[in-house]
């Protein structure tokens, strides 16, 4: 584990209007390089917001974020958005781009206002469809994709993104069980280049699989902050989703059963 | 290669010089087409020979075929770009309230104004961008269906308010000589083009779209979403009030020349993505050169086929409706457009 | 996280307002006419040159049938190169063709539907263009190829006066516009001179409807305050009740309920779409209406016309002043000859008389005996 987070709360809270109350109540997390920190919660619990805090596109209402050591307004939003790319849960677009251009897309971040992506752009975008496992048939619409490709999809048009810190809100809630195998396959390849996950999930299944790292919210607070092992406790879950879970170790792994 | 298959390559590797090169025929065919000396095609040795001639295809067939080009550029080009900054394949300038907020504030114009000509282009833009402000925000407000649905709604509800407005209008105004102006407005068609029209238009509708086609790129990553395009570096807010603006500033500009003329703006942005994909660095450029295509026809027809002009609006709705469902129909690539 | 970032609107409009603003648009410094050129100020206010008298005039425009109507009047007229094009004189069907009858020998006229195009009028190859006075665009366009236009208008007394004397100079025929305007002011002045010293309670409540039947449905509508209709009913000495109710630019519905409110003295009752006779007599035998003190007194009169109502807004609008008069003031304008006045009228034609008795008097017969009784 790399010494120097990448990512940094100290004391974050967030509230979306003075008369709500506060959607994010005094959160310290940090975020390394090569691992992957799983956000669980219920829902309504604050996950988004604290992912979207990490993406700089929320600003906390008090205490400080780092990104890579420096807070996010010392960084143009383009140099951002090199650092921290975003898999966002839903994305509707009613139109079918070809899936190239989809990750295309992606590349904003390299070219000026008014550039269009070049030769290399697209080297990018197909070396990113490549890291998620999708070779071939870039010339399909992304319509026509089933959701998991979909889920991949977006993946890659954040890798073409080429940051160091991926965030992805709730990966794979709609997908099946393959579907869920081939995003995870992909998330720890990633990791293992040295890329930093923040992921959020409700699924804490999910968590126990990829997450080396955990962060517990509940209505904006946070429960606990560890590494995984301590996290995944019969205690620990039952007070973050309010109702009785059981942690069952099975081998190397721990089956959590509510 | 046979010729079918030097044309296939030739618009599979540059379709947009293809369609530039097809609208450049067809405005060079329309300088011969129309009405005199007899309806249907003048012989160019005629245009060499006769004065009258000369004077008429000079200033009436050549301002009005550039302000038909830029009449259908505009709105298909403006209605492309909307579609995809509200993420909406069923929206165009004339469902969300602009061009008929054009109408209305040129009308504010010619009655309180006395229609001069800069009172009359910056009235319509106002009345245009209040009509954009008052769709999005009542869709805002809106608590019924998903936001596709709730845009259409609001749109139509601001078009029929402001169409009413004019109505009220038409009222008030002096039935001699202000009365005709604005049903003219109401009508929509190009029968009185000159080019002093083409002169006030064309300064403020080939920059606004030149704009558009710069940002083309930046289209396609605002169709994405807030976040996602946060997350991208994109200054969303800033870039999407330019884009809008300069959409809505060329459609105010043509609708002050041609009234209301609606269905290019939905129906061609459709076609544009049908034959060069959705990817808004193909499809808005070809939105604005089949649009420009499209109102050239569509006009010719108008002023050519009958000694009584026929309201523009027919044809554009005609052969609009026609072409998208044959598409629809012959290609039907996936569920959504 | 605003969608649209309003002030950068703003901006935009605003610099678009100023590129439009470049466009403005500037007068062409006047030069000053030659020799033999013919310079008349239009019913728009535009002040046209023409290089000399025109030999070829079209007339054009969905109200093309107006000034077709008005230009007859001039025998000079018919020297000139004619043609029309748009709007047809719609007369009624059983009455034939008013302008066969005034001129036998003209061209086919072609008509359609909608405003004339631009290029079907040069195709005419005229010296001059006359059009009803519509967008002044279409006139910069039309010039911008060559070709004057002079706008007209022909909807009220006092634009009858400055058309008939605008048409007097672009047909060389100044006197024959002095005569049509000496004629329409006598008709003025002949029924306003025994009208002026009325007493408002002198001038009877009046009221004047058109009646359309669609499908069943009858409606009345009243004219807007500032026609044609309207001031010849003040003209003629009486109170137009409806000015207050009557929307302007078009007709406007009344019911019978209002109408009764106004009960009004005397009801002009016009038709457009056929004879306003047997109206008037459904009328007076409606039940309903027999409570209105007009149709007590049995002062529920038809609106004459031949080719068409003598109420629009069309040459023959002295004649239904004068008619108008007799049915407001029967006593004051007894000595009135109908028949006579419509003799006058046709002659402006140059109609012979023989015509006039054989073609058009049966036509209106019926509606003037009315006025004997």
């Amino acid at each position: 584990m790399n010494a120097d987070p990448v990512l940094s709360l100290s004391r974050v809270s967030f509230s979306y209007s003075p008369d709500r109350p506060p959607a994010l109540r005094d959160v310290s997390l940090d975020v390394s390089a090569g691992a992957i920190t799983a956000i669980l919660g219920p829902n309504g619990g604050g996950k988004t917001t604290l992912l979207h805090v990490l993406l700089g596109w929320l600003a906390p209402s008090s205490g400080t974020l780092l990104v890579a050591g420096r807070p996010p307004t010392a960084y143009t939003r383009r140099e951002m958005s090199r650092l921290v790319g975003l898999v966002p849960q839903h994305e509707h677009v009613p139109f079918d781009f070809t899936l190239l251009d989809y990750v295309l897309l992606g590349r904003a971040p390299y070219l000026a206002p008014l550039a269009l992506p070049g030769p290399g752009d697209r080297q990018a975008a197909t070396a990113a469809l490549a890291a998620v496992g999708l070779t071939a048939g870039h010339d399909r619409p992304v319509t026509a994709l089933s959701g998991g490709e979909r889920q991949l999809a977006m993946i890659a048009r954040a890798l073409a993104q080429n940051p160091r810190i991926l965030l992805l809100d709730e990966p794979t809630s709609h997908l099946d069980l393959g579907n869920r195998q081939a995003v995870q396959q992909v998330l720890r390849r990633l990791v293992a280049a040295g890329l930093a996950i923040v992921f959020t999930t409700h699924d804490p299944q999910l968590a126990e699989a990829l997450a080396h790292q955990a962060v517990l919210l509940r209505h904006g607070n946070l429960l606990a902050a560890g590494p995984a092992k301590t996290i995944f406790t019969t205690e620990w879950l039952s007070a973050t989703y309010g109702i009785p879970v059981r942690v069952v170790a099975s081998g190397d792994h721990r089956l959590i059963v509510s | 290669m046979s010729a079918t298959e030097c044309m296939g390559m030739g618009w599979r590797r540059h379709p947009q010089l293809v369609l530039l090169a097809a609208l450049l025929a067809a405005a060079g065919a329309s300088v011969f087409l129309g009405r005199f000396p007899a309806p249907g095609w003048t012989s160019p040795l005629r245009l060499l020979d006769d004065p009258l001639a000369q004077r008429l295809v000079l200033h009436l067939r050549v301002p009005r075929i550039l302000a038909a080009m830029m009449l259908g550029a505009a709105l298909s080009g403006g209605g492309a770009t909307m579609q995809m900054l509200f993420r909406n394949p069923l929206v165009e300038p004339g469902f969300l309230g602009v061009s008929q907020g054009a109408a209305f504030g040129a009308g504010l114009a010619i009655l309180f104004l006395g229609g001069a000509t800069w009172a009359l282009q910056g009235c319509a833009a106002a009345g245009a961008l209040l009509g954009l402000l008052a769709s999005h925000a009542l869709a805002q407000r809106l608590r019924f269906g998903g936001w596709i649905l709730r845009l259409v709604l609001a749109g139509i509800a601001t078009s029929a308010l402001f169409s009413a407005g004019l109505g009220l209008l038409k009222c008030m105004a002096d039935p001699l000589r202000q009365l005709p102006e604005l049903t003219f407005w109401l009508m929509g068609g190009l029968w009185a083009v000159g080019w002093r029209d083409v002169a006030r238009v064309l300064p403020v509708v080939a920059p606004a779209l030149a704009i558009v086609w710069l940002m083309r790129w930046r289209v396609s990553l605002l169709a994405l979403g807030d976040e996602t395009a946060f997350s991208l570096g994109v200054a969303a807010g800033r870039e999407r009030t330019l884009l809008l603006a300069a959409a809505v500033v060329a459609v105010a500009a043509v609708v002050s020349v041609a009234g209301i003329v609606n269905w290019i703006g939905l129906l061609v942005p459709h076609v544009a993505r049908r034959l060069v994909g959705s990817d808004a660095r193909e499809s808005v450029p070809a939105s604005l050169s089949l649009g420009a295509l499209f109102g050239l026809l569509c006009d010719d027809l108008a002023r050519t086929l009958s000694g009584g002009e026929i309201p523009l609006g027919i044809f554009t709705a005609l052969f609009g409706a026609t072409l998208f469902l044959a598409l629809m129909i012959h290609s039907p690539r996936s569920a959504k457009p | 996280m605003k969608f649209i970032r309003i002030p950068g609107f703003v901006a935009a409009m605003a610099a678009a307002c100023l590129c439009a603003s470049c466009g403005k648009s500037s007068a062409p410094a006047a030069a000053a006419p030659a020799a033999g050129a013919v310079v008349v100020v239009d019913a728009g206010g535009r002040t046209v040159t023409l290089p000399a008298t025109p030999r070829r005039i079209s007339v054009a425009g969905k109200a093309a049938f107006m000034i077709e109507n008005a230009i007859y009047l001039f025998p000079e007229a018919r020297q000139k190169g004619l043609a029309f094009l748009g709007g047809r004189f719609a007369q009624r069907a059983e009455a034939g063709d008013f302008l066969a009858l005034v001129a036998p020998d003209r061209a086919d006229r072609g008509a359609w539907g909608g405003e004339t195009g631009l290029e079907q009028i040069a195709a005419t190859q005229p010296d001059l263009v006359l059009m009803k006075n519509s967008t002044p665009r279409a006139g910069d366009a039309l010039a911008g190829a060559g070709l004057p236009v002079v706008f007209l208008d022909f909807e009220t007394p006092a634009q009858y006066e400055r058309d008939l004397a605008i048409l007097g100079q672009v047909l060389a025929a100044t006197n024959r516009a002095a005569e049509l305007i000496a004629y329409y002011r006598s008709v003025r002045t002949g029924v306003c001179a025994r009208t002026a010293d009325l007493a408002a309670t002198d001038k009877p409540r009046t009221l004047l409807i058109q009646y359309a039947d669609r499908g069943g449905v009858r409606a009345f509508s009243v004219p807007p305050p500032n026609w044609i209709q309207t001031e010849m009913v003040e003209a003629a000495g009486g109170l137009s009740v409806w000015k207050d109710a009557a929307q302007p630019g078009g007709w406007t519905i009344v019911n019978l309920e209002q109408i009764a409110a106004w009960n009004p003295d005397v009801v002009l009752v016009v038709n457009y779409r056929g004879q306003a006779a047997p109206v008037v007599e459904t009328l007076l035998n409606d039940p309903q209406w027999q409570t209105l003190r007009a149709a007590q007194a049995r002062r529920i009169y038809a609106f004459p016309g031949d080719y068409c109502s003598w109420d629009q807004p069309d040459p023959r609008w002295g004649l239904g002043l004068l008619w108008t008069a007799t049915r407001l003031h029967p006593a004051r304008f007894a000595d009135m000859d109908l028949e006579m006045e419509v003799f006058r009228f046709y002659a402006l034609y140059g109609l012979a008389a023989a015509t006039v008795r054989e073609r058009i008097l049966p036509l209106i017969r019926e509606d003037l005996a009315h006025v004997r009784n």
